[in-house]
């Protein structure tokens, strides 16, 4: 193994090598700013740069723009709360309030360092257990997926106020409803399309996420009345404490376990990954500290950032050690490897050792890089907050519009947003909170694909719910994580 | 009467409405004779969903509201800007309606300039530097990235 890894640590330090990790981080950082483009859009836009290349020096270029599009994703949620790609919409939670409150500087680079955290501990992790969690990831079946994800909407509790939790849970639903609409991919018939042809595809991500935070957001300034508040004097400082840095390490150590174990799992990814541990730290704060969540936290921001980075690095264990694409992105990264005549699997240790620890040492450079790029970067992009409400408005009406169209190409879409977001400016008033809405779209099509599965595996039956112990266990901390939130809910109304 | 004013209670009512209309629509769903004898069909998460959805939003309406402030919630919904709002939403749906017409640049630019113009910004020393490159540059990168974007139905028209 530490042949292996000495080789990867040669081939990855040669100066055209680090030329192309850094050009992939700037690439992918500046495309994943751009809403609707996300990791998939930008990889897939590099490939044909990569063809050239030998196929570790292709790998390394593309390891690079992955983690940068996925920065840059976070960029724009923490800015404009505009998140492009699903795995970076729990970091708007409180990157968004935190920016609000006149700290953008510290909140991008809580966001920076937090994915530094993540990629790197991460890549230690894929470096020692890779095989190991090959083969148990495979162990998970349908029915444990079915309850994992159900453990992750039980957590919509994270996103609502005190009290609030009736409201978090029915906004959850109404995501999966929505979720609902469309081909159903499972029998092929279409559902709730209303006779269009623009919905047989269903509603898309981006337009959804872009509707229920960005657009509302810049319509409730654009309907707030008075004056526009003055962002605060350091709004380019990224100084944080060292008692922050004190309180953040263990959660960026938590994140990082949390976020590559879900990252592991096939088809779990970045955003399940994020969302679970934005919600197992709310869980795990203090009551003084909880309170804190949804309006600036530092760990309610270095959590999904530390998670989603890690999860990325956890995807590539199935890719590279099984050959199984865990999400979209890895999939794409999948179809490069095999473009280059690389076939991913159990044998690519032994036949390609130098394209599998290229790829790992690539990841732990590419975060130094990304670290390293971003920071003095930060000041600059932070001014954007600076920016007078009178153009604030109009320029996220044109990220919002602009990004979701380049993706579709179809302004049916672009009525539906406007749709979406007047929709979601009347419940933002009414204090019902977006992000459970987003979840349960997101987790809805993975839960009925699972479930549907799991029923069918089992003959038509319910039985898997209690005859595996891995679903058991899972669908019991699904009631405790409810019970909790019930009684929470109780004695905030007591109170 | 204020006593029933509560964001709980107004947006489960209207989410009420959403999942009955969802409900409504559920046998809609087109099922072969095999698919219905299925223990698990396409109509089998929406039928779910819809019953969850409904028992929730009245949950939310005959539920106890104790965080509920009428006079605050009438305060804050009165004193928005809501004409304003509403010209907001008539200038993305205009845009999306004029947006192939008039092609990505014309349009886009309309949508910036009228939405800077409805926030009361009249300084366009400042406006025009900061929104008038825009369109071009994204115009530019999506060239450089092979992504044609529409050109506009006036781009097209023969010379008279």
């Amino acid at each position: 193994m530490f042949d292996g890894l000495l080789g990867g640590i040669q081939l990855v330090f040669v100066p055209a090598n680090l030329g192309l990790v850094l050009l992939g981080c700037l690439a992918g950082t500046l495309i994943g700013m751009l809403p609707g483009l996300g990791p998939i859009s930008a990889i897939a836009l590099m490939i044909p740069v990569t063809y050239g290349f030998d196929p570790a020096a292709g790998m390394i270029l593309l390891a690079g723009v992955y983690y940068g599009a996925i920065f840059g994703g976070s960029t724009s949620s923490i800015l404009i709360n505009a998140p492009g790609v699903a795995g970076t919409v729990a970091s708007s939670f409180d990157g968004y309030p935190l920016a609000q409150k006149g700290e953008p500087g510290k909140a991008l680079a809580v966001a920076a360092w937090s994915s530094f955290a993540g990629g790197t501990l991460a890549a230690v992790f894929l470096l020692l257990a890779a095989p190991f969690l090959a083969q148990l990831s495979l162990a998970f079946q349908s029915a444990d997926y079915f309850a994992i994800m159900l453990l992750g909407l039980a957590l919509v509790s994270a996103f609502a106020g005190p009290g609030e939790y009736g409201k978090a849970l029915v906004m959850a639903v109404t995501g999966l409803m929505l979720s609902t609409v469309g081909t159903d991919l499972g029998t092929g018939v279409q559902r709730f399309t209303l006779g269009r042809l623009d919905l047989i595809d269903g509603i898309s991500f981006l337009l959804l996420a872009m509707a229920t935070f960005a657009l509302s957001e810049a319509l409730l300034m654009a309907i707030k009345p008075g004056h526009q508040e003055k962002p605060g004097p350091d709004i380019r400082s990224l100084r944080i404490s060292a008692g922050e840095v004190r309180e953040l390490l263990p959660t960026a150590l938590r994140s990082s376990v949390l976020g590559f174990l879900t990252g592991v799992l096939p088809g779990a990814g970045a955003t399940l990954a994020s969302f679970l541990a934005y919600g197992a730290e709310r869980q795990l704060a203090p009551a003084s500290a909880r309170k804190e969540f949804g309006r600036g936290s530092l760990r309610g921001l270095a959590a999904p950032e530390t998670a989603n980075n890690a999860a990325c690095t956890g995807s590539f264990v199935p890719l590279l050690t099984l050959g199984i694409p865990g999400s979209g992105t890895t999939a794409v990264l999948l179809g490069a490897l095999i473009a280059y005549g690389i076939q991913p699997g159990p044998r690519l240790f032994v036949e390609q050792p130098d394209v599998f620890w290229s790829v790992i040492v690539s990841m732990y450079v590419g975060n130094v890089i990304l670290l390293v790029l971003n920071l003095p970067l930060i000041p600059f992009v932070a001014r954007l907050l600076a920016l007078p409400r009178t153009l604030l408005v109009p320029l996220i009406l044109f990220f919002s519009l602009t990004g979701v169209y380049l993706v579709s190409f179809n302004t049916f879409d672009l009525q539906l947003m406007v749709l979406f977001a007047t929709a979601a400016v009347f419940l933002r008033l009414l204090g019902f909170p977006m992000a459970p809405l987003l979840l349960g779209f997101i987790l809805g099509g993975m839960l009925e694909d699972n479930l549907r599965r799991a029923v069918t595996l089992a003959g038509g039956s319910f039985s898997f719910l209690w005859s595996r112990p891995v679903t058991l266990v899972l669908l019991l901390m699904t009631g405790l994580v409810l019970l909790l939130a019930a009684r929470s809910a109780r004695s905030s109304r007591a109170r | 009467m204020n006593r029933l004013l509560s964001g709980a209670r107004i947006g489960g009512a209207a989410l009420l409405l959403l999942f009955l209309g969802y409900a409504w629509l559920i046998p809609k769903i087109p099922l072969d004779f095999f698919a219905a004898e299925e223990a698990f069909n396409a109509r089998s998460l929406p039928w779910v969903l819809a019953a969850v959805g409904i028992l929730l939003s009245l949950g939310l309406m005959l539920g106890p509201d104790s965080r509920s402030d009428p006079q605050a919630l009438l305060l804050q919904l009165k004193e928005q800007k809501w004409s304003r709002g509403a010209v907001f939403i008539a200038l993305m749906l205009g845009y999306a309606w004029v947006l192939e017409g008039l092609g990505f640049i014309v349009a886009t630019l309309l949508l910036l300039f009228g939405g800077c113009l409805l926030m009361g910004e009249r300084r366009w020393h400042f406006l025009l530097p900061a929104a008038l490159p825009l369109p071009f540059l994204l115009a530019l990168l999506m060239w450089l990235l092979g992504i044609q974007l529409p050109y506009g139905s006036w781009w097209y028209l023969p010379d008279v």
